[in-house]
């Protein structure tokens, strides 16, 4: 019972336990990085957007009022005044184009995009297109310049910048994006792990505390914390245990008033008995004189007020075991000699067989134990008598050292066979319950009911225990085990 | 567990494309840049076909003046990129009431045609069919 309630939790908490974390842990993550991604995504894009707009409107805005400044000459573009303009145009990286003759850098118009200088020139408006030059991105814009009064000149200016700045600057808000969900994702396992532990740890406590209750601690209470579900689950933990509690208190305080009832009785009709039993044995003797139904009368009272007598010391026995008052006087027996002397005390010698048979000249070597010689006396004698009452011959009795390395390490057994019809299995552990009767139908038998009752418990209190073997044609055999270093 | 998969492939591709500095077609981005002077536009001929020159000092200056421009033919810089004329210096250009008559003693051709009517567009109405002009 305190083996199987410490062992489950053990076994099945860590899996459970480790599963809910695992399960919450991924849960936050999860939606910690959608969210987040989601979030850095969105941003991400307009930022970028934001700043590619605002150089490109830069660029193209400079481009038109580089036009316009440089335009401000009188006598423009013919000729050098052509030349002059890409002077004022701003000569880096920027060419005029007047009748697909670039004037200013001329490697630059090999460059310029196709699609783009068809655009300028079919739209004859103010174009631009972004490119990918070895790695580096580049944007490229042109423009035809009309007159101010709108007149197309022919001439078209193209400029080109490199946008590695911009893609710098969006490199880095990749960086900082990478960054920030990193962090987000490590705050995202702690707050899990947080979470996991506030709802595990009262989940294990709880766990606890059931095995402490299973395992018989009914006194165990857990620390109501906080006022949610699992707050009312420990609640609910605490009055079922606490009901408990009072339930088997009740109980066995009311298991103590019966038990001190009978002993109080078996106590009270001791007195009286032992008068009655000294009147009784005068009537035996006075039977014979009396004849007839006089003489029955007088024998029947004389044994029912004896058996009566039997049943109040065996009665007074059992309490004496129930209040936990039963003392061992421990001395050193020879166990063999103690059986053979019980066997002839009661008479039983003609039916009941020692073995292996003490050898005349005592040379068999006794087996000696620290017992109590009295108790043994008594859990003999009612293993005996109830083989010799309930059993068949022939009864032998076997006492053994066994000295078998292991578990009966260190033990004597006694055996008590005997070739009666045996023991039904379901009736075997229960021949040991009190007033526990074989036979239904038989209301009424020589013994008390409670001789195989009173042997377990002193064997019990000897630290040993009895095992019931039957089987229809055997016989029933009762073993006796019993430490040799009897310390109780 | 498919659909799953191709959503998070889909989003995947999306956020890789999504990255850096991606490459575009040419993109308008409104009017073109406008000088700050007014001037006269001639139009040679360029790979036979009408190209503008300007001409600032004729920004006040009468049709007839403007053919005898073209006649002179481009300068030697607009010469070097390729302009030339087809309009020969024999031309005339003569307002009868209120129509402008193009006088020549010889045949005129078709691109002298054009350059003349593209030349002259923006000072008067010009009647002939596929001036096939640069567009303003």
């Amino acid at each position: 019972m305190t083996a199987a309630a410490d062992d489950r939790p053990t076994t099945r908490r860590p899996s459970w336990s480790v599963g809910l974390r695992a399960r919450l842990t991924v849960a936050f993550l999860l939606v910690t990085l959608g969210s987040g991604l989601a979030a850095a995504g969105l941003s991400y894009v307009s930022a970028r957007n934001a700043i590619l707009d605002e150089s490109q409107e830069q660029f193209l805005t400079q481009l038109r009022d580089n036009v316009a400044d440089a335009s401000s000459r009188p006598r423009m573009p013919s000729g050098d005044a052509l030349a002059a303009l890409v002077d004022q145009v701003g000569p880096e990286d920027t060419i005029v184009v007047y009748a697909d003759v670039g004037i200013g850098d001329g490697p630059l118009l090999d460059r310029i995009p196709a699609q783009l200088r068809r655009a300028v020139r079919e739209r004859a408006r103010l174009s631009f297109q972004r490119t990918v030059e070895s790695g580096e991105p580049v944007l490229y814009a042109g423009t035809p310049v009309t007159t101010s009064n709108g007149v197309p000149t022919g001439v078209e200016v193209y400029a080109r910048t490199s946008l590695a700045a911009q893609q710098d600057r969006i490199d880095g808000l990749t960086r900082q994006a990478a960054a920030v969900l990193t962090a987000a994702a490590v705050v995202a396992v702690v707050v899990a792990l947080v979470a996991a532990r506030s709802v595990l740890r009262p989940v294990r406590a709880l766990s606890r505390g059931a095995a402490r209750l299973g395992g018989g601690d009914l006194g165990t209470r857990l620390p109501v914390r906080g006022n949610d579900e699992l707050a009312g689950l420990v609640r609910s933990f605490n009055d079922a245990a606490a009901r408990l509690e009072d339930s088997v208190t009740r109980l066995q305080r009311e298991e103590a008033n019966s038990r001190r009832f009978v002993a109080d009785v078996s106590h009270e009709l001791r007195t009286p008995l032992a008068a009655m039993i000294a009147v009784t044995d005068t009537v035996d003797d006075e039977a014979a004189r009396l004849g007839g139904d006089g003489a029955a009368a007088a024998r029947v009272l004389s044994t029912e007020t004896h058996r009566l007598a039997d049943l109040v010391e065996n009665l007074i026995e059992i309490s004496r075991f129930d209040a936990g008052r039963a003392e061992l006087h421990l001395r050193v027996v020879d166990v063999r000699e103690l059986v053979e002397r019980t066997i002839a005390t009661r008479g039983w010698s003609p039916v009941v067989h020692v073995l292996p048979a003490g050898q005349p000249d005592g040379a068999a070597p006794p087996v000696t134990i620290r017992a109590d010689p009295r108790r043994l006396d008594v859990v003999v004698a009612n293993l005996v008598g109830n083989a010799v009452t309930h059993g068949a011959e022939p009864i032998t009795v076997a006492v053994a050292a066994a000295d078998v390395p292991g578990v009966d390490d260190d033990c004597v057994t006694i055996t008590v066979h005997d070739h009666g019809p045996g023991l039904p299995p379901e009736e075997r552990q229960r021949v040991f319950n009190r007033f526990y009767k074989a036979d239904a139908s038989r209301g009424r038998t020589e013994g008390s009911g409670l001789g195989l009752a009173i042997a377990w418990e002193n064997v019990r209190l000897h630290g040993g225990r009895i095992d019931v073997a039957s089987s229809p044609g055997e016989g029933t055999r009762f073993t006796v085990s019993l430490p040799r270093r009897a310390d109780a | 567990m498919t659909r799953l998969c191709s959503w998070v492939l889909a989003a995947a591709v999306l956020t890789v494309s999504a990255c850096g500095i991606r490459p575009t077609g040419s993109i308008d981005a409104g009017p073109g840049a406008r000088a700050s002077w007014e001037s006269a536009v001639v139009y040679f001929l360029h790979d036979g076909r009408p190209y503008p020159a300007v001409r600032p000092d004729l920004d006040s200056a009468g049709p007839q003046e403007l053919v005898e421009a073209l006649a002179a033919g481009p300068t030697t810089h607009e010469q070097d990129v390729g302009l030339r004329t087809e309009v020969p210096p024999s031309v005339r250009l003569v307002v009868d009431g209120d129509r402008l008559v193009v006088d020549s003693p010889g045949r005129l051709s078709r691109a002298a045609l054009q350059q003349i009517a593209c030349t002259l567009q923006r000072s008067v109405t010009v009647g002939v069919d596929h001036a096939d002009c640069p567009v303003p």
